[in-house]
C-alpha cells in the first residue's frame, strides 16, 4: 500500500502528536508541591484510549489515501482515452488522405503514359523517310 | 508517568534550632529532609545543604563550638552537606553572618543545577531578597518554618510556606518533664 501524502516519517510525527497527555495531578500539601502519579488502571486505560484514536485517525488517513488513489487513477485513464481517440482520428485522416493521393497519383501517371505514346510512333516513321531520301 | 520535582533544601542550621527549642523539640534533619523530599510526593531531592555558624575558637565559647562540630560530623556522615563559617566574638556573644554565605550558596548551586524546587528552611526575612531572585529565575521557591519565626518579608517572597510545625510535633521533647505549648495558638497540644 503506498501513501502519496503520507511518509512514514509523517505517520511517525503524527502519532507523537497523539502521545497520551496525562493530565500532571498537581497540588500542595502543606506548601509542598507534589506530583501524584495517576494510578495505574486509570493510566492504562487512557493509554488504551490514546491509541484506540490514534488507530481510527491512521485507518481514516489511508482510506483517504486510497480515495485520492483511485480518482488519479481514473483521471489518468479519462485522459489517455482521449489522447487515443485523438490519434485515431489523426490515423484516420492520414489515411483517407493517403488514398487519395495514391489514386490521383496513378490516374496521372495512366495520363501521362497515353499522351506519350503516339509521339513517339511519329517521330520514327519520319527517320525512316530521310533515310530512304538519302 | 510524572517526573519527580528535584528539590534543593538550604538549611540554616541557627535558626531551624532555635524554632525547634521554642516548641521545646529536639531536632531532627533527617526527618525534615525526608519531609520536605518525600518521593511519594514525587519529590525528588538533590542536595540538603545545613548552613552552621561556627562559634569563635575562644575558650568561652568552647562547648558551643564543640556541640556544633559533633554536629558538624553527624550531619556529613548521614548525606547532608554541611557549609560552615568561622564567627567572630561580639562582646558576650559572637556573629557569623553565615546568612550571607547561605544565600550566595543558595543562589549559585540553584542557577547551576537548576532544581525545580528550593526549599529554604528558615524563617529570617533576610532571605527575601534571595527567594525573589530565584523565583525571577523560574525557580519555584519555598520557605519551611514555623509560623511564629517566620518573617513577612520572606512568607510574601515565597512561593509557598511549609508550616514545619506539624514535622516538629512528631521529634522529641527536649525535656520531658516541660510542658510547652504552640506559640502563638491558643491550643494546648499533646
Amino acid at each position: 500500500m503506498t501513501f502519496r501524502n503520507f511518509t512514514i516519517s509523517d505517520i511517525l510525527k503524527m502519532l507523537a502528536l497523539t502521545q497520551p497527555k496525562l493530565p500532571k495531578q498537581t497540588q500542595t500539601i502543606n506548601g509542598k508541591l507534589v506530583g501524584q502519579d495517576p494510578n495505574q488502571f486509570e493510566y492504562i486505560n487512557s493509554q488504551m484510549e490514546n491509541l484506540a484514536q490514534q488507530l481510527e485517525q491512521i485507518e481514516i488517513q489511508v482510506v483517504t489515501a486510497q480515495q485520492q488513489d483511485r480518482r488519479e487513477y481514473i483521471n489518468q485513464l479519462k485522459l489517455l482515452k482521449a489522447s487515443v481517440q485523438n490519434l485515431e482520428q489523426l490515423y484516420n485522416r492520414l489515411l483517407s488522405t493517403t488514398i487519395v493521393t495514391v489514386v490521383v497519383l496513378t490516374a496521372l501517371l495512366i495520363w501521362m503514359g497515353l499522351i506519350r505514346q503516339p509521339s513517339y510512333n511519329k517521330s520514327q516513321i519520319n527517320t525512316t523517310v530521310i533515310a530512304l531520301q538519302n | 508517568m510524572a517526573t519527580a520535582r528535584r528539590v534543593i533544601i538550604f538549611a540554616d542550621s541557627d535558626n531551624t534550632f532555635l524554632s525547634a527549642q521554642s516548641f521545646n523539640r529536639k531536632l531532627d534533619w533527617q526527618k525534615i529532609r525526608d519531609y520536605l523530599a518525600d518521593p511519594a510526593e514525587g519529590r525528588e531531592l538533590i542536595e540538603m545543604v545545613i548552613f552552621v555558624g561556627l562559634p569563635p575558637d575562644r575558650e568561652r565559647f568552647e562547648e558551643q563550638r564543640k556541640a556544633k562540630e559533633k554536629f558538624i560530623y553527624w550531619a556529613k556522615s548521614n548525606g547532608f552537606l554541611v557549609v560552615s563559617k568561622e564567627g567572630k566574638a561580639k562582646g558576650e556573644e559572637y556573629e557569623t553572618n553565615i546568612d550571607i554565605v547561605m544565600a550566595m550558596d543558595a543562589l549559585e548551586l540553584a542557577l547551576e543545577v537548576r532544581p525545580d524546587i528550593v526549599v529554604l528552611v528558615t524563617g529570617d526575612s533576610d532571605f527575601a531578597y534571595l527567594a525573589e531572585k530565584l523565583r525571577r529565575r523560574g525557580i519555584r521557591v519555598e520557605v519551611a518554618s514555623v509560623e511564629q519565626s517566620l518573617g513577612n518579608e520572606l512568607k510574601n517572597a515565597a512561593s509557598n510556606v511549609i508550616d514545619l510545625i506539624e514535622i516538629f510535633d512528631s521529634f522529641e521533647q527536649q525535656n520531658n518533664n516541660q510542658n510547652y505549648y504552640r506559640i502563638g495558638n491558643a491550643n494546648i497540644f499533646d
